[in-house]
């Protein structure tokens, strides 16, 4: 069975049928080719999908697509600015040297992304515990506090 | 989605493997029970904020009908009334901990609601969600059952049923599903001086609530330890150490798994609830 939905997707709007058991990664990396929500534990637990849904960090893999209708959706790939340049908190991760693999990267990104919105400026232990929602399987956590830290005392990461 | 890959261990059991269903999305809470009702060979189920509705359909759950409550209105609303919150079913976690009439009349309720899962958990998960998930492992059940908190069922006859939060897991998981009831607000009472402690730093050990109100009367309600909260009343009156070891000696046996076993659970009940206890009586009133 199928939903009529309507999406706004790092600015574009959307019309995609979808199967009601279609969850929103699915639609955002095989529907619409954004291939920087991964799929990692794909229970909602890893935050790998993190995505950004009306500013809210959202597991993408546990969200049915017809739940977002109407939503305005930040993918990593919405972040870029003209000719490619990093978002600042895109930039602080790049200084903190805050990724290893990468994989948990882009919904860690996204994530601090909806701190910073909230709190543009806050203190260790609030980045440590909004951070906290997600996983990073080579354990980076040190560097990944550290650049939420540079990307708010440059007070640009919101 | 490739069933050769799935059965290989390729692909994530759960991914793609949610069969499809009907979906209905009404706005009132009349025609979310009519939509309930189904044919005796269909299923329906509601869905909040979804997390545990999701995980339950990748495990393979399949029901026919999925009625979504994100747009059914008079369950998104926070409002006080005579001596009590009445908190909508559909209220997100995250609300709890920042709403400001919360913060005024049950601080101590929403500091402990902050320390729930995660902000990503939070924001989309609900109060009634976490009730109707009957997790042995979730806190909301726990600390509404310390708070003498009541449970408000809208049912398919019209009627209205009211359950004590610590009487809830007298009433057999599935029943409630099964008669199309659906919860849509939380009565918490705010008033008689209540103070609430919560401990959950054992999880998944054990989780203890405890609540004293200003008469000298307490509660203590644990989870983790049990396939549902055990909630029990005491008198503020002895010695915290006296009444932790009754209440740990009183407790059902509980759950042995990988964690714990029956015995280290109990004894870390009683040492939690004397420490609970004991930091209520120096918070005074």
């Amino acid at each position: 069975m199928t939903e009529q939905i309507e999406l706004f997707v790092n600015d574009e709007e959307h019309f995609i049928t979808v199967d009601t058991s279609e969850m929103l990664v699915d639609v955002l990396r095989d529907r619409l080719g954004l291939k920087g929500a991964k799929i990692g534990c794909d229970r909602g637990v890893c935050g790998a999908c993190t995505v950004l849904v009306n500013g809210d960090p959202t597991a993408s893999c546990s969200t049915f697509a017809w739940r977002v209708d109407g939503a305005r959706i930040v993918t990593i790939e919405g972040l870029a600015g003209e000719e490619g340049a990093l978002d600042p908190v895109q930039q602080a991760f790049f200084e903190a040297g805050a990724l290893q693999c990468g994989y948990c990267t882009p919904g860690m990104i996204l994530l601090a992304k909806s701190l910073l919105a909230r709190n543009p400026h806050p203190d260790r232990a609030e980045i440590t515990d909004w951070m906290g929602a997600n996983i990073c399987r080579c354990t980076g956590y040190k560097m990944i506090i550290d650049a939420v830290e540079i990307a708010a005392a440059t007070g640009e990461g919101q | 989605m490739d069933h050769d890959l799935m059965e290989a261990g390729w692909v994530s059991r759960g991914h793609g493997s949610i069969a499809t269903f009907e979906l209905i999305r009404p706005t009132r809470v009349v025609d979310a029970l009519a939509a309930h009702r189904v044919a005796e060979d269909s299923s329906a189920a509601y869905m909040a904020g979804g997390i545990d509705q999701i995980n339950r359909m990748q495990d393979g759950a399949a029901p026919d009908r999925v009625i979504d409550l994100s747009r059914v209105q008079g369950l998104t609303g926070i409002s006080e009334k005579f001596g009590a919150l009445n908190i909508g079913a559909g209220v997100t976690h995250h609300r709890i901990e920042t709403d400001p009439m919360i913060a005024s009349l049950a601080p101590d309720l929403a500091a402990a609601w902050a320390t729930f899962g995660n902000i990503r958990v939070r924001m989309a998960g609900t109060i009634g969600g976490n009730i109707m998930a009957r997790h042995p492992n979730y806190d909301g059940p726990v600390l509404l059952a310390a708070c003498g908190a009541r449970y408000v069922f809208e049912k398919p006859d019209g009627m209205t049923s009211l359950i004590d939060a610590d009487s809830w897991p007298d009433v057999p998981p599935g029943a409630d599903a099964a008669s199309g009831a659906l919860l849509t607000r939380i009565v918490i009472p705010t008033g008689g001086d209540r103070r609430l402690v919560f401990d959950r730093s054992l999880k998944p050990v054990i989780s203890v609530a405890v609540a004293v109100d200003g008469n000298g009367g307490g509660r203590a309600a644990m989870g983790c330890a049990f396939a549902e909260p055990v909630c029990v009343a005491f008198d503020v009156g002895a010695n915290a150490g006296e009444i932790a070891a009754e209440i740990a000696g009183a407790l059902p046996v509980p759950i042995r798994d990988v964690f714990a076993g029956s015995d280290y659970r109990r004894r870390m009940a009683r040492v939690l609830l004397e420490r609970q206890i004991t930091l209520l009586a120096e918070m005074g009133p």
